[in-house]
């Protein structure tokens, strides 16, 4: 066979092709790979409203790129400027965007530019106090107010605004940090013995790119933070963190799973160069699914790379498989091959089929990890097919004792005549999944995945505690290009979400329509401000005994341009096109209150995200139902109807089985686990094909079976051991799903046996 | 807001008669009862505008001040922030989240109580003459403050007899205090339930 003059040329051109892959793929790792963390890359492309989705994902987008710090030092002096240092070193950099550059006399001048407007604006509570026609409660608390001695009332403002309606108007105004308040241009409190300034700006990119976590990252470490205390809130820390904790854990699991694995190969054939030559098809499959998502997709999430990679190790198996070929007597690499080619193939197959229907979901993420897994699976099987033979120098092997017990042990269960100990194992798995069913339960919450920072989120909590800022996690998105109309409906909104607050559901809300209400409501509120005016200020007058010529305002009106508002950090870019609640405590009582309001949609993006999960939970359900299909089809062409379902059952059992096995430990089906099914089926395929490919128990084919088995769990079993949620419950699906597939394949071997 | 934070300052000065630098002379459970007349003179207008009523003191708890003429209503301050009452009827409601200017001063109030000089040095140059203190506003606080000066005129060591807050246009309050007492008696459940912002 490897003699074939077709053999050798097919060999040679892909040697050719690998090296324009290795070469391009190198080039794009030198360049940089654009590689992004940020979930709403995963979105669904089919969601109905692209502009709804454009403008929601730029504004959680934005919420994410907030980067607040404290600074605190016992002197103000010392904090101050060490808060200088800081964001000017982080602006020099380019890690921050710039940001308004005084606090004290912005918001001076924006009670200034507001003010001659005034006829126009009303607090909240003034204006349902003359709408309901309780202009004595006002009357009263102006007259209160002459002789209160707190009050705000001076002699100038009672000649303009004797009723205190603009400064109540700017007291009702929401602020996000109540316990902050300007001073020399920055926001100050005093707490804990300490000055604490606020530094508050916006990335200049997203906090889930790992380019610019690092480039970040490099920046603040740079910077020397003594003698001050720093508080941070912000996305960018705790997904670097994350980042770091992932990437260590993986080193140590990793580098433990990739040790037993050299171990044990080198254990079992007591040779190096099978272990070089399967690292050579596992990489040339890396490189090559790397390549094509590079080809095919402008980013590549590192989610998605992950995945992709974890599903092109089900390649090693084809190595491995191959390799034990060696403990049969009559070995060459040419006879090798001609054993393993027809299982190696229709694993293959079944695998590559299955993953292509995963690259016709709409999913992003499913369709970047099919693609590298597709591309990946495919290289590393030919490189098994065209260069093993070639490469191959390995000599037969003599079976050590040890490999004929782990055979045996592995055919305990399927000879004749344990047919009463199989029973008992099939009904020992039967009751343990119903006692599973009985705890079985769904759970995509992306809560459960977060394992956020302790420490940071410590630092989260002292600093709300510090400035009183409260959660601002949820939002509604309002799509209308109409200013005024925009405007109404944010007020339209405001006017149900009061009841809201007065119910505690919410604690505020923050809306451009707060600061700048829309031209018609502030007509609205010029007619009753006019008729509070000719009511009460002859009562006044009569009380007081002074004579009040009032002096009215600009008679046009206040609009988000002429107000200066739109240059705050508050309402920058698409945060003017949305109104955030404040504290929001049922979020499920929020989703109403955009009923019947054109162009409003509530946005929670947690709550997204669980239902983005939720979603590809359900794809990933069905890719593995389309993955059984065509799989059963296959064998039924290959083994006829009878075996092709024999063969296709240890798989299945093993993959229908596992979520209740693993609900008697307590762990809810997700996402992960769906996702580790996949991959699941496709290895458990295998050794049911490798097995029903013999025609009696074969110590080749049997210690491939344990070996590929043991490397899968070495690989992701191992992964059961992560403090990672979403990796732990993806290693133990596979460890679980594994040791029951690698039991049950031989089921496959034995009605080959009764295959005519 | 100024007065109010002047208000409270002074407030403080009635029973503390060494300025905030000495230690507090209402012993726990004790509150301090007083009459008051204040006058209020705004720039512009002749006749100042003239009230009198009473106020109690609570540390702790907060401050209630009752004018009595010309017009009945109640200021209740307390940590919660301000409530105002007339005619049976609250007619304003200002919670401390609104006025985070309050909450500074309140901090820098609590380090005044406990002796810490700095509290009020950071705000004030403090100047004192035999029964005459004058706290004037530091021109380096970086906080936009409409307030000049406020003149305390202290009688005998235990009591302030008047306090004069002058703002930066000119008005003025001058605020009188009368029949000062200290008392161990209890405030009734009506000012407990007005301090603590209940409606009426």
């Amino acid at each position: 066979m490897i003699a074939s003059r077709w053999h050798v040329q097919a060999a040679w051109l892909w040697l050719a092709l690998m090296l324009l892959v290795w070469g391009y793929g190198t080039w794009r790792m030198v360049s940089g790979l654009p590689l992004d963390s940020d979930l709403l890359y995963l979105l669904p492309s089919e969601e109905q409203d692209p502009q709804l989705q454009k403008g929601r994902a730029l504004l959680i987008n934005e919420l994410g790129s907030r980067f607040t710090v404290m600074v605190g030092h016992p002197e103000e002096e010392q904090a101050l400027q060490a808060a200088k240092k800081l964001q000017s070193r982080l602006q020099e950099n380019g890690m921050l965007k710039p940001t308004a550059d005084n606090w004290s006399s912005k918001a001076i001048e924006l009670a200034k530019t507001f003010f001659p407007y005034r006829q126009g604006l009303l607090g909240e509570q003034e204006r349902q106090m003359l709408l309901q026609h309780q202009e004595n409660k006002l009357i009263q608390r102006a007259v209160g107010q002459l002789y209160n001695p707190s009050a705000i009332l001076d002699s100038q403002l009672l000649l303009k605004d004797p009723f205190t309606l603009f400064s109540s108007f700017l007291l009702q105004l929401p602020n996000p940090a109540p316990k902050l308040m300007p001073r020399n241009g920055w926001l100050h409190t005093y707490a804990e013995q300490k000055h604490w300034f606020m530094i508050n700006a916006q990335l200049s990119d997203s906090p889930f790119s790992i380019q610019f976590q690092n480039q970040f990252m490099q920046v603040w470490e740079t910077i020397n933070k003594e003698p001050v205390t720093l508080l941070r809130l912000s996305a960018i820390f705790y997904a670097q963190a994350a980042a770091s904790r992932a990437m260590n854990e993986s080193s140590t699991i990793g580098t433990l799973g990739l040790l037993l694995t050299i171990l044990l190969i080198i254990f079992i054939f007591r040779a190096v160069r099978p272990l070089g030559l399967t690292i050579l098809a596992i990489l040339n499959g890396l490189m090559c699914g790397l390549v094509v998502s590079l080809l095919l997709f402008e980013r590549i999430h590192t989610a998605a790379l992950l995945f992709g990679s974890t599903l092109i190790g089900v390649a090693v198996d084809y190595c491995l498989i191959y390799f034990c070929q060696a403990f049969s007597p009559q070995s060459s690499p040419a006879w090798r091959l001609k054993s393993v080619i027809h299982g190696i193939f229709y694993g293959m197959l079944t695998t590559f089929m299955g993953y292509f229907c995963l690259a016709m979901a709409p999913f992003p993420g499913l369709q970047q990890g099919a693609a590298i897994s597709v591309a990946g699976l495919l290289t590393s099987w030919l490189t098994v097919v065209l260069w093993f033979p070639h490469l191959d120098t390995l000599s037969c092997r003599t079976p050590s004792p040890i490999l004929l017990h782990m055979q045996a042990l592995l055919m305990w269960l399927w000879q004749p005549a344990h047919a009463r100990q199989r029973t008992l194992f099939a009904c020992t798995l039967v009751l343990l999944s119903l006692g599973g069913a009985l705890h079985f339960e769904i759970n995509d919450n992306i809560r459960r995945y977060q394992q956020l920072s302790p420490h940071l989120q410590e630092e989260q909590k002292q600093i709300q505690k510090l400035t009183g800022m409260a959660d601002i996690n949820q939002f509604f998105w309002l799509q209308n290009n109409d200013q005024e109309q925009l405007l109404r409906v944010q007020e339209q909104l405001g006017d149900r979400l009061q009841e809201l607050r007065t119910r505690g559901i919410i604690q505020d809300w923050l809306s451009l329509a707060r600061f700048t209400p829309s031209t018609h409501r502030q007509q609205e509120n010029k007619q009753l401000i006019t008729a509070l005016y000719g009511t009460g200020l002859p009562i006044i007058e009569e009380i007081t005994g002074l004579s009040l010529s009032t002096q009215s305002g600009r008679e046009d009106f206040l609009t988000p341009e002429n107000s200066g508002i739109l240059a705050w950090p508050l309402f920058t870019d698409a945060k003017k096109q949305a109104l955030f609640p404040i504290s929001v405590q049922d979020s499920t009582q929020m989703t109403q209150v955009a009923e019947g309001i054109t162009g409003a949609h509530y946005v929670d993006p947690a709550a997204d995200l669980s239902t983005l999960l939720e979603r590809y939970r359900y794809r990933a359900l069905l890719l593995l139902a389309l993955s059984v299909l065509f799989t059963y089809l296959l064998l039924v062409w290959r083994y006829g109807w009878k075996n092709g379902i024999t063969t296709l059952l240890p798989a299945l059992c093993a993959t229908l089985l596992t979520p209740f096995l693993l609900a008697l430990l307590q762990v809810p089906f997700g996402f992960f686990t769906a996702i580790a099914l996949v991959l699941l089926f496709a290895i458990g395929v295998d050794y049911a094909i490798f097995c029903a490919e013999e025609s009696s128990p074969d110590l080749p084919m049997l210690t491939g079976i344990w070996l590929t088995a043991l490397t899968s769990l070495f690989s992701f079993g191992l992964l059961a051991f992560s403090q990672t949620p979403a990796v732990r419950e993806f290693g133990l699906t596979v460890m679980i799903g594994i040791s029951l597939s690698m039991l049950l394949a031989p089921w496959a071997m034995r009605n080959k046996n009764n295959h005519a | 807001m100024m007065r109010l934070c002047f208000l409270i300052l002074l407030t403080f000065n009635l029973i503390f008669p060494d300025c905030s630098l000495a230690a507090p002379m209402i012993k726990e459970g004790e509150s301090l009862r007083c009459r008051f007349t204040m006058n209020r003179h705004l720039q512009g207008f002749n006749k100042p505008l003239h009230s009198e009523g009473s106020l109690l003191l609570i540390p702790g708890k907060g401050l209630l001040w009752k004018t009595e003429q010309p017009f009945s209503s109640i200021v209740a301050i307390s940590s919660s922030g301000i409530n105002h009452y007339a005619n049976n009827d609250k007619i304003l409601s200002i919670a401390s989240q609104q006025i985070p200017f309050l909450h500074t001063l309140r901090q820098l109030f609590e380090q005044a109580l406990t002796g810490n000089e700095e509290g009020l040095s950071q705000f004030f140059h403090i100047h004192q003459e035999n029964q005459r203190i004058e706290l004037r506003k530091r021109p380096d606080i970086g906080i936009s403050w409409p307030l000049q000066k406020i003149i305390v005129q202290r009688e005998g060591q235990n009591w302030v007899e008047s306090v004069e807050i002058v703002k930066e246009n000119g008005d003025r309050d001058i605020i009188h205090f009368l029949e000062q007492r200290l008392t161990q008696n209890a405030p009734t459940a009506e000012e407990i339930a007005l301090l603590a912002g209940a409606d009426p």
